[in-house]
């Protein structure tokens, strides 16, 4: 079986910096994998390198067994992600937001309303969809970040510590969400410091 | 009965086979890309229905703003122009085709240059973002605006190039050159459109190719003196620049658009709230090169033209056009002031007044930090003195120059014109180029709306407070159209050096009033 996230000796480097140790392992499907290490140990830049907006110094990572390209269709259909801001509309409300990135994927089908309806239940947002993104905390917004994310149909999902401005209730809630879309066949990895989230992982990748 | 061979057989079936496969995936990829339309359609109508949309009753006083204006104003000026002589007469056929050349390669270069920076795939950065995190090819969600867009903006350049000529020009007084102006207009539109898309999805290099060729061509052209001819080949380059630039937009470079667009959605908000020049300053060049150039080999700071001159020289491609416009604007002023073109003197005085504006701004950017030494507190303790000397210096030597420069230019090439009225040229120029400066000086301590100008100005004409806010937008180039006017306008020119010299104290005085409230 071929793993959808496989790192193979990654590293980088920038002069005499390590940006990211050789790091090795492989995430099958339906495997909820994390990230943790301090600060600047290269967290950030192991799922860059998976999104292929960052190139390696040595070793290589694959998905799916093969190279990321950000310019390649198939690698866009695999992979969803939380890594970079996303920009937001402030003139469309959460719910809408929600609705037009499932729509990107499923059309005019009942299948767009259901997957944002669903989303939005499972993070708690129902309350909060018909208002504008300036009108929501850090938190809601981060919630919202996660719904834009995990909206939309994925093989593999890499998300940069997604625990940010969530308290407790809530990160479990986003645990509890990982959990059931890994046991639905989803690859994640997720750089984070939340020890609730490495208690839900399958395997761990220590950086630093 | 024939028998087949088992070899012919097997190579018979494989073929088949692999028809079918072809048949397959020929059939899969059409449904895949019905599919795609239909995502696409299915977020642009959610797109098209989001909450804080424009509703109808401001899209309806749109409109009614739109047919105030008309009725108000271009009724009246069409009206005036039907019934009074030609303000530039092309008769000639050698005249027009080469006012219809200029203005036509001026489109395209235009159209160009605006695609560099905000062409016609920028799209709102969400919705973008939500196409590029899709597996759709570009060509499905970027085919509509490369289409669209383009086809509105050749319209709207049709419609204002005919009617500009007919409120211009005597080509519309017969039938036969009215005809080929509009051939020309559509030509020219049709290109500009073209153009304008293929100066966003084209490489700069390829940019340069058409903007070469348009010139030869048009150098070609108006050696015919042909003005259909003009239309024509307005018409073949727009063709082969539209099949040529739509067939790129399936390559075109996503994270690039996707920075020109969050870009454009920053610029937009800027200048929706009043505030233009922050959105003109988003498109200004990073600085680079040249990192230690400010000291010299002892370690200490050069002097104040030197600085200047390694900073300007960090942003070339400005600084080049700087001097560019420097040097016409000087030469324009120049035979504007004496005259002695022999067409319309203040017309071309007051252009080269506003080139000379335009290349005042781009030729550095101690502008810049005089405006924040002015208005921000000071990091080190008090403030220091000699800020205008330090800041002002490379501006006033750059755009003296330039403009000394241009104008000799052009004087030596027409020195019979001159010799009479050598004085009053220099002096009517010094008033000129001291207006410019003091007219940029007032654009560049402008910091925000003030919020004095949203209140009413009620008048007989109705509330003009969006005249004054439009004014205070280009308050730097109104300075100078209207100092120039009125500096043309004197008896002789010693008082219209005296004029400019007021004009620019009042310039300054603003300036200095705008640096004081923002603190």
């Amino acid at each position: 079986m071929v793993a959808v996230l496989a790192a193979d000796g990654a590293a980088v480097t920038l002069g005499d910096a390590t940006l990211l140790e050789p790091t090795s392992f492989e995430a099958g499907p339906g495997e909820l994998w994390c990230v943790t290490g301090g600060n600047g140990t290269g967290k950030t830049t192991l799922l860059r390198a998976f999104l292929g907006t960052r190139s390696l110094t040595a070793g290589s990572v694959c998905v799916r067994g093969e190279p990321p390209a950000r310019t390649d269709p198939r690698h866009r259909r695999l992979m969803a992600s939380l890594v970079e801001p996303v920009p937001v509309a402030r003139d469309m409300t959460l719910r809408e937001q929600v609705t037009l990135v499932a729509a990107s994927w499923y059309g005019n089908s009942a299948a767009t309303t259901e997957a944002a309806d669903r989303v939005v239940e499972r993070l708690g947002l129902s309350a909060l969809a018909e208002r504008f993104p300036h009108q929501v905390s850090s938190g809601q917004s981060q919630l919202f970040g996660l719904a834009l994310t995990l909206v939309r149909p994925a093989d593999a999902v890499l998300l940069d510590e997604p625990e940010r401005h969530l308290d407790r209730h809530r990160v479990d809630l986003v645990a509890d969400l990982l959990t059931e879309r890994a046991q639905a066949g989803t690859a994640f990895l997720v750089a984070t410091h939340e020890p609730a989230l490495v208690a839900a992982c399958d395997g761990r990748v220590e950086l630093g | 009965m024939t028998r087949q061979d088992p070899v012919t057989s097997a190579e018979a079936e494989a073929e088949v086979e692999a028809d079918t496969e072809t048949e397959a995936e020929t059939r899969l990829e059409a449904e895949a890309e019905a599919e795609a339309g239909d995502r696409v359609r299915a977020v642009w109508h959610r797109y098209s229905r989001r909450g804080d949309r424009a509703s109808a009753g401001s899209r309806a006083y749109t409109a009614y703003l739109v047919v105030l204006f008309g009725t108000l104003f271009l009724v009246p000026a069409l009206h005036a122009a039907a019934t009074s002589p030609a303000l530039v007469s092309l008769r000639t056929p050698g005249a027009a085709t080469a006012a219809a050349c200029a203005f036509t390669v001026t489109a395209c270069w235009t159209a160009q240059l605006a695609g560099r920076f905000w062409g016609p795939l920028v799209l709102q950065p969400f919705v973008l973002h939500v196409f590029m995190s899709t597996d759709l090819p570009p060509t499905a969600y970027l085919g509509r605006p490369a289409r669209r867009r383009p086809a509105y903006a050749g319209t709207a350049l049709l419609l204002a190039s005919c009617t500009a000529a007919y409120l211009t020009t005597d080509l519309f007084d017969h039938v036969g050159t009215g005809l080929q102006a509009v051939a020309v207009a559509a030509g020219a539109g049709a290109l500009a459109a073209t153009a304008w898309l293929w100066g966003q999805v084209r490489t700069a290099r390829d940019n340069l190719v058409l903007a070469s060729a348009a010139g030869a061509a048009a150098v070609v052209v108006t050696v015919t003196a042909q003005l259909w001819l003009v239309a024509v080949a307005a018409a073949a380059a727009a063709t082969v620049t539209g099949r040529a630039a739509f067939r790129s937009v399936r390559t075109v470079d996503l994270s690039r658009l996707a920075r020109e667009s969050a870009r454009a959605s920053q610029a937009q908000t800027y200048a929706l709230t009043g505030t233009l020049h922050h959105a003109l300053d988003l498109y200004r060049p990073e600085p680079r090169g040249l990192t230690s150039a400010l000291f010299r080999p002892g370690g200490r700071l050069r002097g104040h033209v030197s600085r200047g001159a390694v900073r300007a020289l960090r942003t070339p491609g400005r600084t080049g056009a700087a001097a560019l416009l420097l040097l016409t604007g000087g030469a324009a002023m120049t035979l504007g002031t004496a005259g002695a073109y022999g067409g319309p003197a203040p017309l071309l005085w007051t252009a080269g007044a506003c080139c000379a504006y335009l290349g005042a701004g781009r030729a550095g950017e101690t502008w810049r930090g005089l405006r924040d030494e002015s208005t921000l507190p000071p990091l080190y303790g008090g403030r220091r003195g000699g800020a205008f000397a330090r800041a002002l210096t490379w501006p006033v030597v750059a755009v003296t120059t330039g403009t000394l420069l241009g104008g000799g230019a052009a004087a030596a090439a027409r020195w019979s014109s001159y010799d009479d009225r050598t004085a009053e040229t220099v002096l009517l120029v010094a008033g000129t180029v001291v207006l410019v400066l003091g007219a940029r000086f007032l654009r560049e301590m402008k910091s925000n709306l003030p919020l004095s100008l949203l209140l009413p100005v009620m008048t007989p004409f109705g509330d003009l407070s969006g005249l004054l806010i439009a004014a205070w937008q280009f308050d730097g180039l109104v300075a100078v159209v209207l100092g120039t006017a009125v500096t043309h306008a004197a008896p002789s020119a010693p008082w219209a050096a005296l004029l400019a010299a007021g004009t620019t104290a009042c310039c300054v005085w603003t300036g200095l009033r705008r640096t004081r409230s923002a603190r």
